[in-house]
């Protein structure tokens, strides 16, 4: 059976097809929690949030305009509810965040442990809307383009504010001692 | 301090956005500038260091939670297409909403500037656009009365007060009748000029402004207040008289000063 198109897939959801946003799910649930725990960096609420992104995109299914990427879409309700989210709790303390990066590392684990741990305290360092930019262009390797829509922001506005946080973060892993 | 094209020509690099003209560019500033060259390196490898990260696998409850949470059923869809759809989506956008918010300020300050301090307020000559509609109602708490008429006979109950203020004067009335009256404020063209009239409540066209004349019609002329604007020092009172039919019942006269 042919890969159905994410539109496709809408329609039927729209008709209350259960298996269509499954296949959705299934496709995007990754990414999503990916997305919410890079930026508020808790496995518990990362899920939380992912939870609460697909709920709240089954409740609009209806208003989703099919001339945009239907991930774009559900990326920016992604964002939006994560940075929402940030702010009313704003700075997350570092737990054990050995739960969240491990297992990508690509070194000697302890030291790449403490690497990602740095990397990870210096992004959640970042003010979040530089912090988003670094997640959706870096981690999840989004256009300028496609950054702009789901963040709601003219192109020109996502690359100054790349720039500038990626300025940033090469700043604080300067400071970490992370990069000499 | 690096010049911001350098900066930026940098990052589309990084990107891998830059032409090869543009690549060429930025590698002969960089071989001529050793703070520049740095500031490069560390970028690149601070991007090197993001991809060390990888994604994580949602925890495995996850997926049965969220379909758990969700009660699946039909939904009518939107209208998206056409341009209804493009209308909609618009006043939905962040952008219309922002502009829309911005907007309504605006308005908001324009309503309470032409409430509280209109500048033309004296410039309205066409007095008779002015009859029976709530208008302007000027604030006198501050002010001190000059006149003050209390009238009660034959049934009505009326009050008549003015207020100086910086070549203004005010006359407040409010007249109440068991049945239909006319009461009419006259005052000397030549010393006041009319210029709005404030009222609480009232009906449409119970109230007219004609050759001079404030003619309220009615039983009930709710509390209003007329403003004149002296011309010189109004020396002359304002009279106000009361008809029933075509008889006069009740003259007063108000002080300006």
């Amino acid at each position: 059976m042919p890969e159905l198109h994410d539109k496709d897939l809408v329609k039927r959801c729209l008709k209350g097809d259960q298996k269509a946003f499954e296949m959705l799910l299934d496709r995007y649930q990754k990414p999503i929690y990916n997305v919410a725990l890079q930026m508020v960096n808790n496995i518990d609420d990362a899920a939380d949030l992912t939870q609460t992104v697909f709920i709240k995109a089954y409740e609009k299914l209806n208003s989703y305009n099919d001339r945009y990427k239907f991930y774009s879409w559900l990326y920016r309700i992604a964002v939006n509810t994560s940075l929402n989210f940030v702010e009313k709790n704003k700075r997350q303390e570092l737990l054990g965040d050995r739960d969240v990066l491990q297992g990508s590392l690509v070194e000697d684990e302890l030291e790449s442990l403490e690497r990602v741990e740095k990397l990870q305290e210096a992004i959640l360092e970042l003010r979040p809307e530089y912090r988003i930019v670094i997640v959706l262009r870096h981690f999840h390797d989004l256009s300028y383009d496609e950054m702009g829509t789901i963040l709601d922001i003219p192109e020109k506005t996502v690359k100054s504010r790349l720039f500038a946080a990626r300025q940033m973060l090469k700043d604080l892993l300067l400071k970490s001692g992370l990069m000499e | 301090m690096m010049e911001e094209r350098y900066v930026e020509l940098m990052n589309k690099e990084i990107d891998g956005l830059n032409t090869p003209s543009e690549s060429h560019d930025l590698q002969k500033y960089l071989n001529s500038t050793s703070e520049a060259k740095k500031f490069f390196d560390d970028l690149q490898r601070t991007v090197k260091a993001l991809q060390g990260v990888e994604e994580k696998e949602p925890p495995s409850y996850l997926r049965n939670h969220i379909l758990n949470s969700i009660k699946f059923e039909p939904t009518t869809r939107a209208s998206q297409s056409g341009w209804i759809g493009r209308l909609a989506e618009t006043f939905q956008s962040r952008s219309f909403r922002r502009y829309a918010l911005v907007f309504a300020s605006g308005l908001c300050v324009g309503v309470l500037f032409f409430v509280f301090a209109n500048p033309w307020r004296e410039e309205l000559t066409d007095t008779t656009k002015l009859s029976g509609s709530m208008s302007l109602f000027p604030d006198l708490s501050h002010l001190q009365v000059v006149d003050s008429v209390h009238i009660e006979s034959e049934g009505i109950d009326g009050a008549f007060k003015t207020y100086w203020n910086e070549g203004r004067v005010f006359v407040e009335f409010e007249v109440k009748s068991p049945e239909h009256v006319r009461v009419e404020l006259n005052s000397d063209p030549d010393e006041l000029v009319f210029g709005s009239i404030g009222r609480l409540a009232g009906t449409e066209g119970d109230v007219n402004v004609t050759q001079g004349k404030i003619i309220f019609t009615g039983v009930n002329s709710d509390r209003s207040i007329v403003t004149f604007s002296e011309v010189g020092y109004a020396q002359r009172p304002i009279e106000g008289r009361i008809y029933k039919g075509d008889s006069l019942v009740r003259s007063v006269t108000l002080k300006a000063h």
